[in-house]
């Protein structure tokens, strides 16, 4: 009698460290998710990239960030404004722009579209932190877009 | 009593964290997000006027902060209209200008606009990242075009003789300038009678009334009393040159 309490005992306690173990497990990859989401999210909102100025005579275009992270831009096309948006390019090296109202960027070799004016330049950006170089995809995923009318 | 010590124990050391571990995440995520509200309303509160002006060697901009807000100007470029791209590739000013609530500040601009014509748009990045445009000017040679001459000067000669050619030149003394400041006219008519405008700015001007290349005198002259003429604009905005006509022939 005394051996058979034992061993409910010891399965008891050995199922409930087991059950605990697991659900620690679950706890911790719910929240490593939940973290990375919240990051993602209130990144996006401290993310803010302005265009400054543009010049269609060498398609550059001039930025500031004036946000609370660094922006990396991964995208600058400047198309006629009759003509529907081309989307996220990947057309030139990724630019990052530091989170600061004195300083400001050259971005050169922007993409462009032929056709009559006016052009709208279109930047696609994206919080420094979230950027992976390796995973297009997902940078696509949280990539933000400013626009600049010219000409 | 033992299996349910340990679903306690499983409750309150993780789904109680978990539990408290969301609320803080979504605390700081309503912080961020009422932090973003209030800073896209104070972007969106700001309000800016740019007024280009200016006198014969200065362009000035005039920044009217119109907003309950201090307004911090972090760069001031100049665009060429015309070519859509900024003078110089680089910020006319890069220095910040603070401008309080109901304030205004001005700012020159003639050094990145040195020998430039055309079209010129000026726009103000402001710290918050919002953009302000003036209304675009002509600039010819680097001054505002509509600055230049603000004053007319009108010359009127009466009574030229048939086949004669007239020459208006205006000398202007100092600082002032006229353009331009010679006009040639041959007469086509007996008595005939013509008048010429000519944009100037305010000071003193001689005008001479050459008739075939040659100094009128008095004699030929009913009005006025000498020539050359001495105007002062924007005082003495007109001159007439009255010669004594042609008989008519029978």
């Amino acid at each position: 009698m005394l051996i058979g309490e034992a061993i409910l005992f010891a399965g008891v306690v050995t199922l409930g460290v087991v059950l605990w173990g697991l659900s620690l497990g679950y706890v911790s990859i719910q929240m490593t998710q939940l973290s990375r989401e919240y990051d993602r999210m209130i990144s996006q909102h401290r993310t803010l990239l302005v265009i400054e100025a543009a010049s269609l005579q060498s398609n550059t275009v001039w930025v500031s960030n004036p946000g609370m992270n660094d922006a990396i831009v991964i995208s600058c096309t400047i198309y006629p404004k009759s003509q529907p948006s081309p989307g996220i390019r990947h057309n030139i090296p990724a630019t990052r722009v530091a989170a600061s109202p004195d300083r400001f960027e050259a971005i050169s070799g922007c993409e462009r579209y032929l056709g009559p004016p006016p052009y709208i330049v279109e930047l696609w950006y994206m919080s420094a932190h979230l950027y992976n170089p390796a995973d297009p995809a997902r940078n696509i995923m949280t990539a933000q877009v400013a626009r600049y009318e010219a000409g | 009593m033992v299996g349910a010590a340990i679903a306690i124990a499983i409750f309150f050391t993780t789904l109680v964290p978990l539990y408290l571990y969301m609320s803080t995440l979504y605390n700081l995520y309503s912080n961020e997000l009422n932090y973003r509200r209030i800073r896209d309303i104070d972007r969106a509160t700001e309000s800016l006027e740019i007024v280009v002006g200016g006198t014969d060697n200065q362009i000035r901009l005039v920044l009217k902060n119109t907003s309950p807000l201090m307004i911090r100007v972090q760069r001031i470029w100049a665009m060429n209209v015309q070519e859509a791209t900024p003078i110089g590739n680089d910020p006319c000013v890069q220095t910040p200008i603070d401008i309080s609530p109901g304030w205004n500040t001005s700012v020159q601009v003639n050094q990145c606009l040195t020998n430039f014509t055309g079209r010129v748009q000026f726009i103000a990045v402001t710290e918050r990242g919002r953009l302000f445009a003036s209304k675009p000017v002509l600039v010819t040679g680097g001054r505002l075009a509509s600055g230049l001459y603000p004053y007319i000067l009108a010359v009127s000669i009466i009574n030229m003789k048939m086949g004669s050619r007239y020459t208006i030149l205006i000398s202007p003394t100092g600082e002032a300038d006229v353009q331009p400041r010679l006009i040639t006219y041959r007469a086509t008519a007996r008595n005939e009678n013509m008048s010429m405008s000519f944009g100037a700015t305010a000071g003193t001007f001689m005008v001479y009334l050459l008739e075939n290349d040659e100094l009128i005198d008095q004699g030929r002259l009913i009005a006025p009393s000498t020539n050359p003429v001495e105007v002062t604009l924007p005082d003495y905005p007109i001159v007439v040159f009255i010669l004594r006509g042609e008989r008519q022939p029978r």
